[in-house]
């Protein structure tokens, strides 16, 4: 489980500004659901990006902007340095769905109960790899099946022949299946039962490793992020509250929120920690918001200037141990987005512990 | 108080009875649940741990069926009692906490409406009464009294499950019985209930059984842990134990499944497989085909639940000795007794 994010890895997909707004109410309603507010990051080839958060934190939203669900309201996503919001001819959408392929959460909804497993697999490959005949389309998804754990005897079964873990497993073969460089896989193993969930999390981690895929790895288990990814993003509200690779930003979370979270995540082997205890953990519903840090009803720590001034994802301090070097912008630095943690520059602030 | 437990199950068996042959989804559980006491009941899902419960609480309907065993609370037999027998019984001295609120609750009563059926069912209580009683369980679980006239779809997620547990403690009951009653909920919200319900426990002296396939998520608040595969219980002894000794393979797969937030990384390998379909189990030890630890004898006898120290388990190895208690988990111990 050695992390691969001591390599330098040049980018591969970046999104600046990415904001996204739902009109909500009826058709007089001005209101506005700000599901995502002016997100900006990077994933790096051959790398794993955990994007953490409680529910209706915008998770799910970035992911669909990235697979082109949704279009942005404001903000672009650039995919090998071109934009994505430019892509218009049938054969560039399908280029681009099948190089950012999607794995969905629930593998019980995400296939079709009457049709073989394989058919998926081949049908992607009908249409994302046109050149292949259909002796070629077979060999492919052997290999894929292969690739993921499963044996060619489960091309032929029905879903319902499949456990969970089983069907999650076809369900990126079928990403595979269209040779990808970025899978989006929004909560894949939160639906599985805990001692499934390893299998997957080391099956995703050997696609990093050996096809050197990246992956967005969307969910709220910061433990199994810990697991597989290299980085992590902690969403809140709509907005980056702190990211940074794993390590760092789980042995020094500087956003209070992040040790929040951190501080309620169960550890059978640590005694339980007293912290957070007053807070009911409700998460914020972002409607038309007036400016300011939007965890400042929850902080222990916020000052005057978090209710008038938002504030910006910004890097704290470069990576001790490095080389002295110029770090790449997004790869490995350390943000937060708080004003109190900004202010304190390389220490850190304890407001949940 | 008595000596009397709240709960007493013996060789509990819940059948479905389907056209192709019953499937026994509970298999001889037994276990006592004394006043005040806290049990997690953790498995996978097939396990059996909802179907007891339901058992339990004597909510199962058709398809399943009690097969055998008893269910004594206080005392009283309830396996067999009619339904008005029942309802005298329950929400009074036993209440239920189910996994989704949302869908336990009524969409189109409010809050307070649903406490004052409940208050209504068992009694003849005062306009005065109902209300002093339901802002006095609302405050109980932190929740402001003027919820009373929202609507389940008012109240967020953690709000709604909240609102469950105060309807739970309106005749401050016995034995609450939870059923993942955190599972829909964001980690912050989770540990912020998970608290609040063993201060309510503390205070108000009710004994919990709490079903979840999250071990990690009672291991500081159950006393005793219940592990159970295949319908049968795997393991029984009090939680700090099995944390830190588990003597079932199961349960150190279980264990061993969960990456930690904390301290080294260590590649994890879960448990190969998986769980048995209840209709065709596996000869001999049910775990057999997934255990790291299996041999000949484990594919032949069926083991039965043995003391070994404090705690039951259900492992011919253990119990004959040939599996030393300390192999397993060396790899473990390091952390756990951090």
């Amino acid at each position: 489980m050695t992390s691969t994010s001591t390599s330098t890895s040049s980018e591969l997909l970046r999104a600046e500004h990415l904001t996204r707004h739902f009109k909500i109410g009826g058709a007089l309603s001005r209101r506005t659901l700000h599901a995502v507010d002016d997100v900006n990051f990077s994933i790096g080839e051959r790398e794993i990006v955990a994007l953490a958060g409680e529910s209706g934190s915008g998770k799910s939203t970035i992911a669909r902007m990235l697979a082109r669900i949704y279009a942005p309201t404001s903000g672009e996503v650039y995919f090998e340095g071109k934009p994505v919001s430019r892509i218009r001819s049938r054969r560039d959408r399908l280029r681009y769905s099948g190089l950012v392929p999607m794995v969905f959460q629930d593998p019980f909804g995400s296939m079709n109960p009457v049709l073989r497993v394989q058919h998926g697999v081949l049908r992607s490959l009908k249409l994302h790899r046109p050149s292949l005949s259909a002796a070629e389309r077979a060999t492919e998804a052997a290999r894929v099946f292969e690739e993921v754990g499963l044996g060619t005897d489960m091309l032929e079964r029905f879903p319902y022949e499949l456990s969970g873990g089983q069907r999650q497993r076809v369900g990126f073969a079928q990403a595979l299946a269209m040779r990808p460089k970025l899978i989006l896989a929004d909560e894949p193993v939160s639906m599985l039962d805990v001692s499934i969930r390893i299998g997957l999390l080391n099956l995703m981690a050997q696609l990093r490793d050996t096809m050197g895929v990246s992956i967005l790895y969307i969910t709220h288990d910061i433990a199994s992020a810990r697991y597989v990814a290299d980085r992590l993003i902690v969403m809140y509200a709509g907005q980056i509250a702190e990211s940074g690779p794993i390590e760092e930003v789980l042995t020094n979370p500087r956003h209070p929120y992040t040790q929040l979270l951190l501080s309620a995540v169960p550890d059978p082997r640590a005694p339980l920690s007293a912290a957070g205890e007053s807070d009911r953990g409700e998460p914020p519903k972002v409607i038309d918001p007036s400016p300011g840090c939007r965890f400042r009803y929850r902080c222990p720590l916020a000052i005057d200037t978090c209710a008038q001034v938002t504030p910006v994802l910004a890097e704290l301090s470069a990576l001790a141990g490095g080389s002295g070097g110029v770090v790449p912008p997004g790869q490995h630095r350390h943000d937060a987005a708080c004003h109190v943690a900004q202010a304190a520059g390389a220490e850190s602030v304890q407001a949940f512990s | 108080m008595t000596d009397t437990p709240v709960l007493e199950v013996s060789g509990l068996c819940v059948d479905y009875v389907l056209d192709r042959g019953d499937v026994r989804a509970v298999d001889d559980v037994s276990f006592t649940l004394n006043r005040g006491e806290f049990l997690g009941v953790v498995g996978e899902s097939g396990c059996g741990k909802s179907t007891l419960l339901f058992a339990v609480a004597q909510l199962l309907s058709p398809p399943a069926r009690v097969a055998e065993g008893s269910v004594k609370f206080q005392g009283t037999e309830m396996v067999g009692l009619t339904d008005e027998q029942l309802s005298a019984i329950r929400w009074r001295d036993m209440s239920v906490v189910m996994q989704s609120a949302m869908n336990a609750l009524n969409p189109v009563k409010s809050i307070g409406a649903q406490f004052k059926d409940a208050m209504k069912a068992h009694g003849k209580p005062t306009r005065e009464e109902i209300a002093g009683r339901s802002a006095e369980v609302l405050r109980m679980v932190g929740i402001d009294p003027v919820h009373l006239g929202s609507y389940p779809h008012q109240l967020s997620g953690g709000m709604r499950q909240r609102a469950m547990i105060a309807m739970a403690m309106l005749f401050t009951p016995d034995l609450v019985i939870m059923d993942e009653p955190t599972s829909a909920l964001d980690v912050v919200a989770q540990r912020s209930l998970m608290v609040q319900i063993k201060e309510l426990q503390v205070n108000y002296g009710f004994a919990v059984i709490f079903v979840t396939h999250d071990m990690s998520l009672i291991s500081h608040f159950s006393d005793r842990l219940m592990v159970m595969y295949a319908g049968q219980v795997d393991e029984l002894g009090a939680t700090r134990a099995v944390f830190d000794r588990p003597l079932h393979p199961y349960t150190q797969g279980l264990l061993e499944a969960f990456p930690s937030i904390r301290g080294p990384k260590v590649p994890l390998k879960g448990i190969p497989g998986n769980p048995p379909d209840l209709a065709r189990l596996p000869a001999g030890c049910r775990f057999h085909p997934r255990c790291p630890h299996a041999v000949d004898t484990c594919s032949q006898v069926a083991p039965e639940l043995a003391a070994i120290d404090d705690a039951l388990v259900r492992c011919l190895r253990r119990q004959d000795g040939s599996l030393p208690v300390e192999a397993g988990h060396a790899g473990h111990e390091g952390s756990l007794s951090r």
